[in-house]
């Protein structure tokens, strides 16, 4: 059994200091996952408070310990889609944090055009991507937690690669979109 | 993978404020008063409907199980997509509105609140975004509307583009936590930013709005079912909404079951208009069996002036999550008009 599942069976049972060392190292993951979603930090911040609140309410019911970081990942992501379907103010646009982040951090032009497509993308599309490629999710395992069927998934995440290809095709019609 | 390695690198460029997000870690963990931000979702007491209903002054915040719920049960969707503009609202609002009329310039673009009202739960602004160029994205302000010596738990606005006039906009603020008979409203956004661009500026806005004058209706009925009570406790009736104060009971044995109880309204009155009831605020119960018991303000918008009865259909969704729900409907309780 490995140290993190140990935390987890820990934390199922009550105790909140492995609930909190869990969240921890989970929490950076959390909260950049939020932020391509409602890019803004106020948001993101809100979503992360929001799904913080909602494990320590509810990490008694996970079931299969191994799943505790998609199962938190998907809180994460139901959160920030109901804020996003909320505020009904999804635009495509470069909001004033990400600009703002992009100066803080000095991001070359490529990884900004990249982040950006990232986030123009829709959102069915980046829920798909995100598990798949920052949570490491097989496309089997994001149809069952997405209630999905397979080909849809895999469908969406074609589209989502072609639609981040022809996004940056747009800025660079040379490497940067070939690698995608 | 490239494109995995190329996904990851671009995400993990996003800059991460460690220490805010301790914080909020820390404070989730303490149990105490989670540390709020700006227009948190995390709904708290309501000062108002505590004193109105229970008599207690204390303050916790409710289960995050509502948080739960509403992203987790589709069918939620149904009371969250009433649109604030609609028809029959919209009229009742041109009448009872203060005209607050003021405009602010600030490099090239123009902010004008055109109405306002507060109905003694929720604030109300009607404003208008244009420039000389015309807006294709709807406006995303860099903060929203404060209210002096208050804080606020909810705020969203809704709106579309018109033509020759600007982003037309509504936005309703809600869940404040001490309601007062007249609020002092202050906003100060920074920048705005629609169609991919971020302008910065020096927009200011200050102004009062008087509550709405409305009649108080005592109801204190109760419905129960499956191990769910639904009180509606009362309600107060203005000339264009009711705002209803109405509380869940459930019991521990439902709790242990299902994750989220959540207790909503639909209503219809003697004429026979039907209308949604969204509420804009939750109250959790400090000291109860549940933390699932909860008490709402809901409101009526766009209230026939003409009836003289509404009769309210309580219904309550049971979840786990997003495939594993239950729905419980009530017997109705009609309540009298003024």
């Amino acid at each position: 059994m490995t140290v993190n599942s140990k935390l987890v069976k820990k934390a199922v049972k009550g105790d909140q200091e492995a609930l909190l060392t869990l969240l921890q190292q989970e929490r950076e993951k959390l909260y950049k996952t939020a932020f391509s979603y409602v890019r803004n930090e106020t948001d993101a911040l809100d979503i992360f408070q929001q799904t913080v609140l909602l494990a320590i309410e509810s990490i008694h019911q996970l079931r299969e310990p191994k799943f505790f970081s998609t199962w938190l990942m998907k809180i994460c992501i139901n959160t920030s889609l109901e804020v996003l379907r909320k505020r009904k103010k999804v635009v495509v646009m470069q909001g004033a944090s990400m600009e703002k982040a992009a100066a803080d951090i000095e991001l070359s032009d490529e990884k900004l055009d990249l982040l950006n497509a990232i986030y123009r993308l829709d959102e069915k599309y980046k829920t798909v991507l995100l598990l798949r490629y920052y949570e490491d999710l097989t496309f089997e395992q994001i149809a069952e937690l997405l209630g999905e069927p397979l080909g849809t998934v895999k469908s969406k995440g074609k589209r989502a690669l072609s639609k981040i290809k022809a996004s940056l095709k747009g800025v660079y019609a040379d490497d940067r979109a070939q690698q995608f | 993978m490239t494109e995995l390695n190329n996904f990851k690198k671009a995400i993990d460029e996003i800059p991460v404020p460690l220490e805010r997000l301790d914080a909020i870690l820390s404070d989730s963990f303490k149990k105490k008063k989670v540390k709020r931000f700006q227009f948190s979702r995390i709904l708290k007491y309501s000062a108002a409907a505590v004193i109105l209903s229970f008599g207690l002054i204390s303050s916790a915040y409710v289960s995050p199980a509502f948080a739960n719920f509403i992203t987790q049960i589709p069918v939620m969707g149904h009371v969250f997509e009433q649109f604030i503009l609609k028809e029959s609202y919209y009229a009742a609002y041109e009448e009872i509105s203060t005209d607050i009329g003021v405009s602010s310039i600030s490099n090239g673009v123009q902010m004008d609140i055109e109405k306002a009202f507060f109905d003694g739960n929720t604030i109300t602004l009607g404003f208008v975004v244009h420039t000389d160029e015309g807006i294709e994205t709807a406006p995303l302000f860099e903060k929203y509307p404060e209210v002096i010596n208050n804080s606020i738990s909810n705020a969203g606005y809704d709106g579309e583009y018109v033509e020759g006039v600007g982003f037309v906009g509504m936005m309703e603020i809600s869940g404040l936590s001490d309601t007062k008979n007249t609020v002092n409203i202050v906003w100060k956004p920074k920048s705005i930013s629609f169609d991919d661009k971020t302008i910065d500026g020096n927009w200011r806005f200050a102004f009062s709005l008087d509550k709405l004058e409305g009649i108080l209706i005592p109801i204190n009925e109760k419905v129960e079912k499956d191990g769910v009570t639904v009180q509606l406790i009362d309600a107060t009736q203005t000339d264009v909404n009711l705002s209803i104060n109405y509380h869940q009971d459930v019991a521990p044995s439902v709790h242990d079951k299902w994750m989220a109880v959540e207790a909503e309204l639909r209503a219809i009155d003697n004429l026979g208009n039907e209308y949604e009831v969204p509420y804009t605020s939750g109250t959790g119960t400090k000291g109860s069996d549940s933390s699932e018991d909860l008490t709402w303000n809901a409101t009526v918008h766009g209230l026939d002036p003409k009836a003289t009865s509404i009769t309210f259909y309580p219904f309550a969704h049971l979840s786990n999550s997003q495939t594993d729900w239950e729905r419980i409907d009530f017997e109705p309780i009609t309540v009298e008009l003024e």
